[in-house]
């Protein structure tokens, strides 16, 4: 059952607000997801959303971040995303959390300044992000950040272990049918609206109407963290996200 | 060889050409003994919503717990798939012989077994799939 609280909000009214989504960037780097994954017309989305079952992407979601007082929202869901595929390869227990901050000093400018989705892309895809530095990360990387903390200086080589959480493949989603297209497909997207960027996890039959949830990054706000957005509020956010598709293969996991 | 030796002799290797000439002989399939490693290996566009929420089922419930049982493992990867250095994981050659998504079965890392996913299969089939490989 869906609190309407949190159906459709209007993230400038909550407390927890600070402006963090300035906008797409520059997506014509991405390749289409249209031109690439199969995508799936209006009339079938309820239909599809009502098949999902313990499928959703939301069942690989180990972890709801908390960005604080810092306009790093893009870095969170980016993380957000990247942790999601990582549970996809390697298995939930596999998952290593991230360092959003680790990615938000590159792409913001100050503490409040915000970030386009699409300089998120082009980091993590370059250099990638750093692990979150909890417990049993500190045990296994030598280069480790915490979440928030724009004035946390990078370690010293932290590039080395950036460079193991890299994402590989993204594409560009340019239209609502792409938007939740991505998700029956099981692609996480990054997406921003009314100043903040989230990560779209779950479209979900609600009353015979499609929404869409959403992993926020206000730590305990909303449902578990997560809250859910309706047709308009889907609408606005399709211009100019993307949606990550795959990420490293770092030699600790132990793949090749 | 005694007489009646070398007759029960001949007797069964005319059996045996019977066998072969008439469909073979299903020689049993040897099982490693150690723990499989199962890699699946999709393009990136072969996922859809049936195969993907397969990869996702097989992160949940029984078949994520048959997967991390007796030291086994499953990844799940794009045939491209880098590591942290840019090199490829997954070597071409073993994807010869099996079309996209494919299970590849290692123990330890030598490749011991292969087959296609079919469109479809669920996450208990594939577990038996995968069992048919020792994984």
């Amino acid at each position: 059952m869906i609190d309407n609280k949190y159906l459709d909000v209007d993230f400038t009214k909550d407390p927890r607000y600070v402006f963090g989504y300035k906008g797409p960037g520059d997506t014509q780097k991405f390749a289409k997801y249209g031109d690439n994954f199969p995508t799936y017309k209006e009339g079938d989305w309820l239909g599809i959303a009502d098949t999902i079952g313990d499928t959703g992407l939301d069942s690989l979601v180990t972890r709801i971040y908390n960005q604080k007082s810092e306009g790093s929202c893009v870095a969170n869901a980016t993380c957000q995303a990247i942790e999601i595929i990582q549970a996809l390869q390697f298995g939930k227990d596999r998952v290593s959390h991230l360092s959003a901050i680790s990615l938000y000093k590159r792409i913001g400018r100050s503490p409040s300044s915000g970030a386009n989705v699409g300089d998120a892309w082009d980091e993590i895809n370059e250099s990638g992000v750093l692990p979150l530095d909890d417990e049993a990360n500190k045990a296994r990387f030598k280069h480790t950040m915490p979440n928030t903390g724009f004035y946390t200086p990078y370690p010293d080589g932290w590039q080395t272990t950036a460079a193991m959480f890299k994402g590989l493949e993204a594409f560009q989603i340019n239209s609502l049918e792409e938007l939740v297209s991505a998700q029956f497909n099981r692609h996480p997207v990054v997406v921003g609206r009314s100043g903040h960027s989230i990560c779209y996890v779950r479209p979900m039959n609600k009353d015979g109407k499609l929404v869409n949830k959403y992993a926020n990054s206000w730590g305990d706000w909303g449902e578990g963290g997560y809250g859910f957005d309706g047709m308009g509020s889907m609408r606005s956010s399709s211009n100019g996200a993307w949606a990550l598709v795959s990420v490293t293969a770092p030699t600790f996991q132990g793949v090749a | 060889m005694k007489r009646n030796e070398l007759l029960a002799l001949l007797l069964f290797l005319a059996a045996l050409v019977a066998q072969v000439a008439k469909g073979g002989i299903a020689w049993p399939v040897i099982v490693p003994s150690g723990p499989i490693h199962t890699k699946i290996v999709r393009e990136a566009g072969d996922t859809d919503k049936d195969y993907g929420a397969l990869w996702v089922a097989l992160r949940q419930g029984e078949a994520a717990a048959h997967f991390s049982e007796g030291g086994r493992r499953l990844t799940i990867l794009d045939d491209d798939a880098t590591d942290e250095h840019g090199k490829q994981v997954i070597p071409a050659t073993d994807l010869q012989g099996v079309t996209l998504p494919a299970a590849l079965f290692y123990s330890e890392t030598k490749l011991v077994g292969k087959e296609s996913i079919p469109k479809g299969t669920t996450a208990q089939a594939f577990i038996a799939i995968a069992g048919r490989h020792g994984g």
